[in-house]
């Protein structure tokens, strides 16, 4: 298929397009309208204001995968689409005749919803020169390895490459941390006994007391109660003597036995004596979908009951419990003996959360800008989150598959809000969690596409296109994303998790409704301060290596008595 | 603010007293209660945490139903401090209820505890500085205005509180007007709440205030009119003025069977009427009831629907948008405005208070801050004693109609962060004293009031305290000249901007408010910063010196060396050389290098949970860092200086000489 056959007007003149923006004279919105012509090209489409002599030209250019609604509004008088976008904002666009609309709607419809990877906008938009291989492989199991077990020799655990070419489990990475004792012939047991292959595995290491997280999927019952030795044994070995093992199962207790007639199930008590099953429930990812629905309705159509329908979207009830049960975990493994094996269905989403945020609270690494990164890369990207499935369309849409679930939009709120709370402790700034944000849904690069790795080497993401990493660390653009306040912080951090301590992202989900301007200015004026502050301290340093030189000087030159020295 | 027990006058002590933790019920420790003739103390046993709790702050007591641990009573104070307390013994109980009643319950102004011996004021005011209140007069405020002029004038027809007890002695009128057309309009409206000048746009439109007309179905007054007209008059630049009335229409209709009511359009020429319907007292006070039970409820899950119920952020918004209205009619439309409600001593001094610090930048300064409190609600008869409860009177009368105001100026702090020099600790301090009684500034409901208590001379004044604090109440963020601290502010009043007020309504519940305070460390930067600045100019002096000693030594007699680009002293060298050569060795010695080296430490602490002396901070918490060791201390330590390893930084008082400068001018 050719991007062209699906273009059939390349361009419409006369049109109308409205947005709102900000006048930040008189902090109001206003409807913006412009008078031009519309473009259409592979990826973009593209709005070109008329020219005229008073006002400069203006572009509009709007990524056709960043569209994640189309609502045509066809009357006698007026042929209107309005186009929502992925990232909240919202064009109306007026044609001069019906017939424009409608073949801009066709083409646009086809376009925003292209499922074939290989026509994604990563593969097009970027020179190869830029690809920098590093940024690709900035994670290894191995850096992570030798962090968690600084003392191979004496450590418990091994990496194993069972799924090399990824036939044990497809969403899983090549090379996985096991307990040391576990050959990969009980790892395939064990995986054909865990829903899409996924056995347990080492998710983090807290060095501090040895404890640590597992993850895995749910466990595959069956009605006919099945069990799986090599499973129970991987457990069983995991778990040093002293320490209390927790299965943190991510479903409600009620839920278990509908889980089991359909061939999954849960680790009963009489197989895993060892390990003490808790239940707690976590919204779905389908279920998520519809609360951040909810929650970004409540933020564009606000004018009556905002509180109440913010409640009614239940969003912060999901904040809530993702900070509430990752305290838990941080809890158990800092001040106690727990080890945690985390899982829900599948143990591609709630899990992942879970563990991420976790291991946020508990280690003070991941609180850096490329911590933070590597967490990204080794418990979403490498663990096998279905990115390219779950941001296929954003708050206004969703597919007929209904995968869509924004999980990972969960997560960044959770980590905001700990930012918030913590405004020390976090190297990266909130600027950095909007800029995920936005490559989530539609990105020039290609971090992002796919599935899982497996997916990304068929793909050739590393050598078709560029890494979300390599922008980011561009010198430029590193610099907007660090929290000028930032100061290692050792300690585990322990979040507040009363909805008076929580607040709405306005710099996200409001981002086209309120007048950020107050506070970039609020921010400017404190990287001016801590700069300010810099230059005192090294003039001051400077000036005391001066004086003791000096000091020195007088008292060889018998200037300076030095009896008390 | 707390005092040493050794200093108190401690009246009875109880023991055996567990306090309840607030985010957990399960969680309690075990203490001792100390009543003194100010404060209930708690101090528990283990951790020595101190809890002071002033009489005049209790906003209830309630015994609540007997457990197996003893009786419980919970506290409730009116700056949003919840205490259960569980006492062992039922006769110790009893005790601490009547105690409290007796001192918590003042009926005469003369018990209020202004009017006490301070000694920990004293000490801390008396030497530094003296009646500062007395620079409020609310002629240099109108002069600031470019007042009196060809149009407005100063009348001194109330100099006894004749025309109205409740307004001050001096007012400013249109310059046209003749005083019995005064006396005439002052006759015609509620409690003779004239309108007169409260705020002059330099594009010469006002902002007048008065109460309602006495009006009734069909009553009018000529001379009340005709003030109008003068006042429509003053300004050039429009042909008809506002008249805004900020009750609901329904309130304003049903006062007009009792005589009162609202302006005809058609009686008066060229005025447009508008009601804006912010409710009256004892709704908001039921709200605010509401309010307070759901930021209580912690654990509260549905703590946004409540939120929305409680409809406090609704009166909030009401508020706020009127007082957008009237800026936009001023400073937009170049139109008078005269605001009223019912007596114009409420929802009048909010509003206009809210509209003139929206219009003009100086009342986002600290100093003009405190003029305008001054002028809007002091001068102009907020009933504060009877809004506040200050004596054991009338429930009726109270209202949190202050705490509104002040709670607008923080939602506009929240969306303009560098348009104030005073922070949200300013606001949270503020709101506290005004409860407090501790000063006389807030005392009493007017200014004759005020005068026949001789508060000035009675009583310190929260506005000296405040001042000897100054630091704790700088915005970091504050950029003076810039686009948003020199303009109109103009707040987005969409109820998604307006915030719940936690660090108020949750101040002292550690779990809810955020461990690691954003402007707290931007503080410490810019204190740190001001520090190193005088200590690295200290520093190029030492070096200085030295330099000079080794030349002195190292140059023959008779040699003149200019010396003249070191700023502080100059010396000539002369015969005298070896002399002078000598008292300056003496004037510097290793001892004395070496602890300049020291005095100060480059990296301060950002947070902390507690003080050194394990005194845990709340959220508006005075916290300083000593400038040798960089550490974190508390209010008490850096008042008393209980510990003297500590410096507090001697940039402190330049820092206040620079401040006093900036006001002055």
């Amino acid at each position: 298929m050719d991007f062209m056959d699906l273009i059939e007007m390349p361009r419409v003149d006369n049109v109308k397009v409205y947005r709102q923006i900000q006048n930040y004279e008189l902090n109001q919105l206003v409807t913006q309208k412009l008078f031009g012509s519309l473009n259409l090209t592979s990826h973009h489409l593209i709005f070109i204001t008329q020219t005229d002599l008073q006002k400069p030209r203006e572009e509009i250019w709007i990524v056709h995968s960043s569209i994640d609604s189309l609502e045509k509004n066809v009357t006698e008088a007026k042929f209107q689409l309005m186009i929502k976008c992925k990232n909240f904002q919202i064009y109306f666009v007026d044609f001069p005749t019906a017939y424009c609309c409608n073949s801009i709607h066709k083409s646009l419809e086809s376009l925003s919803n292209l499922t074939t990877e290989n026509m994604k906008l990563p593969f097009f938009c970027q020179t190869i020169s830029k690809i920098n291989q590093e940024d690709w492989n900035f994670y290894s199991i191995e850096k992570s390895y030798k962090r968690f077990f600084p003392n191979e020799d004496s450590s418990e655990w091994r990496i194993s490459e069972i799924n090399n070419d990824f036939k044990i489990s497809p969403s899983y990475p090549k090379k996985v941390i096991v307990p040391k004792n576990i050959d990969d012939q009980a790892l395939i047991k064990s995986s054909q006994f865990r829903s899409m292959g996924r056995f347990p595995i080492l998710s983090y290491y807290h060095k501090k007391t040895n404890s640590f997280i597992l993850r895995s999927s749910q466990p595959l019952l069956g009605s006919n109660n099945k069990r799986c030795k090599e499973d129970e044994l991987i457990l069983k070995c995991a778990l040093p003597k002293g320490k209390q093992g927790y299965v943190y199962d991510l479903r409600d207790a009620s839920i278990l036995k509908t889980a089991v007639s359909k061939g999954g199930g849960y680790e009963t008590e009489v197989n895993y004596p060892l390990w003490k099953r808790i239940n707690k429930h976590m919204d779905r990812f389908d279920q998520l979908h519809i609360s951040y629905s909810k929650l970004i309705d409540a933020c564009i159509n606000s004018s009556t009951q905002f509180f109440y329908k913010l409640d009614t979207s239940a969003w912060f009830y999901n904040i809530r419990q993702a900070l509430y049960l990752s305290f838990l975990i941080a809890d158990e493994i800092h001040n106690k003996n727990g080890c945690f094996l985390i899982h829900g269905w599948d143990g591609l989403d709630n899990t992942l959360l879970i563990s991420s945020l976790a291991q946020i609270l508990l280690d003070p690494e991941s609180r850096t800008l490329d911590g933070f990164i590597d967490l990204i890369e080794r418990e979403w990207l490498h663990a096998g989150h279905p990115f390219s499935k779950r941001y296929f369309k954003s708050a206004f849409g969703i597919t007929p598959q209904k995968q869509e679930g924004p999980v990972f939009v969960l997560f960044l709120d959770c980590v905001r809000q700990l930012c918030e709370q913590f405004c020390l402790s976090f190297e990266f700034n909130e600027d950095f969690l909007i800029m995920l944000f936005d490559n989530l849904y539609t990105s020039e690069y290609g971090t992002f596409l796919g599935n899982n790795q497996n997916e990304r080497e068929q793909l050739l993401v590393s050598s078709r296109t560029v890494s979300l990493w390599t922008y980011v660390k561009n010198e430029e653009n590193i610099k907007k994303f660090i929290n000028p306040l930032y100061k290692i912080n050792d300690d585990v951090i322990w979040p507040s998790i009363f909805t008076q301590s929580l607040s709405l992202w306005s710099n996200l989900f409001l981002r086209f409704q309120i007048n950020s301007k107050p506070n970039d200015e609020a921010k400017k004026e404190i990287v001016k301060l801590v700069e300010t502050n810099l230059q005192v301290k090294i003039k001051v340093e400077k000036l005391r290596n001066e004086l003791l030189e000096l000091q020195k000087e007088a008292i060889d030159a018998g200037v300076l008595n030095s009896e008390n020295y | 603010m707390k005092l040493d027990l050794e200093e108190s006058n401690v009246i009875t002590k109880i023991e055996n007293v567990q306090l309840e933790d607030r985010s957990n019920s399960k969680i309690k420790t075990a203490g001792l209660l100390y009543l003194t003739i100010s404060h209930l103390v708690f101090i528990e046993t283990n951790s020595k945490r101190e809890i002071w709790i002033y009489y005049s702050l209790i906003n209830s007591i309630e015994k609540l139903p007997l457990s197996i641990n003893g009786s419980p009573i919970l506290i409730r104070t009116k700056h949003f401090l919840n205490c259960l307390f569980i006492i062992s013994k039922e006769r110790d109980c009893q005790t601490l209820v009547q105690v409290l009643n007796q001192y918590s319950r003042p009926t005469k102004y003369h018990e209020l505890l202004c009017f006490r011996e301070n000694s920990h004021l004293k000490k801390l005011l008396d030497s530094t500085h003296k009646n500062n209140q007395q620079i409020y007069h609310l002629e240099s405020e109108y002069a600031r205005m470019g007042l009196p002029n060809n149009k407005w004038t100063m009348t001194n027809l109330n100099s006894d509180y004749q025309i109205c007890d409740t307004y001050p002695n001096v007012l400013f009128v249109p310059a046209s007007v003749e005083d019995k057309i005064l006396q005439s309009s002052a006759n015609f409206r509620s409690r003779g709440r004239l309108p007169v000048l409260s705020y002059l746009h330099p594009n010469g439109a006002s902002l007048t205030r008065c109460s309602q007309p006495l009006s009734g179905f069909n009553g009018r007054c000529d001379e009340d009119e005709q003030l109008l007209q003068h006042i429509l008059m003053t300004n050039e630049n429009s042909k008809f003025m506002y008249v805004v009335d900020t009750r609901p229409k329904i309130n304003a209709m049903a006062n007009k069977a009792q005589g009162k009511g609202y302006e005809n359009e058609t009686n008066y020429k060229n005025i447009q009427f508008h009601f804006i319907g912010i409710e009256n007292i004892h709704v908001m006070r039921n709200s605010l009831d509401k309010l307070v039970k759901c930021a209580d409820s912690s654990s509260n899950s549905s703590f946004l629907t409540e939120l929305e119920k409680t409809e406090w952020l609704k009166h909030i918004k009401a508020i706020i948008d009127t007082s957008v209205f009237l800026v936009e009619a001023i400073n937009d439309q170049n139109t008078s405005v005269l605001v009223h409600c019912s007596d114009g001593w409420d929802r009048t001094a909010q509003t206009c208070a809210l509209a003139s610090l929206l219009l003009d930048p100086y009342y986002r300064s600290i100093h003009g801050f405190q003029v305008l409190i001054e002028k809007e609600w002091l001068l102009f008869g907020h009933k504060f004693s009877h809004r506040c409860g200050h004596l054991f009177e009338n429930d009726k009368e109270i209202s949190p109609i202050f705490s509104q105001f002040l709670e607008c100026v923080w939602q506009l702090q929240l969306q303009f962060p560098c348009a104030f020099e005073f922070n949200e600790t300013y606001l949270i301090k503020l709101h506290e004293h005004v409860y407090s009684c501790q000063f006389g500034t807030f005392i009493g409901n007017c200014q004759k009031e005020r005068n026949d208590l001789k508060i000035n001379e009675l009583t310190y004044s929260l506005w000296d305290y405040f001042q000897s604090k100054i630091y704790d109440f700088i915005n970091p963020l504050y950029i003076p000249n810039s686009f948003y601290s020199n303009s109109v502010l103009r707040p987005d009043t969409r109820i998604f901007s307006l915030k719940f007020w936690r660090s108020l309504y949750n101040r002292f519940d550690s779990a809810i408010n955020p461990s690691e305070k954003l402007i707290d460390s931007v503080s410490m930067l810019s204190y740190n910063t001001s520090s190193l600045q005088e200590y690295s100019k200290l520093l190029e002096k030492r070096c200085a010196q030295l330099k000079k000693l080794i030349q002195l030594n190292k140059n023959d007699e008779n040699v003149l060396i200019d010396l003249s680009e070191d700023d502080f002293e100059k010396i000539e060298i002369s015969d005298k050389n070896e002399n002078e050569k000598k008292s300056f060795e003496k004037k510097l010695t290793l001892d004395e290098i070496s602890i300049d080296f020291n005095s100060i430490d480059l990296n301060w602490k950002s947070t902390r949970k507690n003080c050194v002396c394990y005194e845990p901070f709340d959220f508006a918490s005075s916290k300083l860092n000593c400038s040798r060791c960089g550490e974190i201390l508390c209010e008490r330590c850096v008042e008393n200086g209980k510990y003297v390893s500590h410096s507090i930084s001697p940039h402190l008082e330049q820092f206040n000489f620079e401040l006093a400068k900036s006001n002055g001018s």
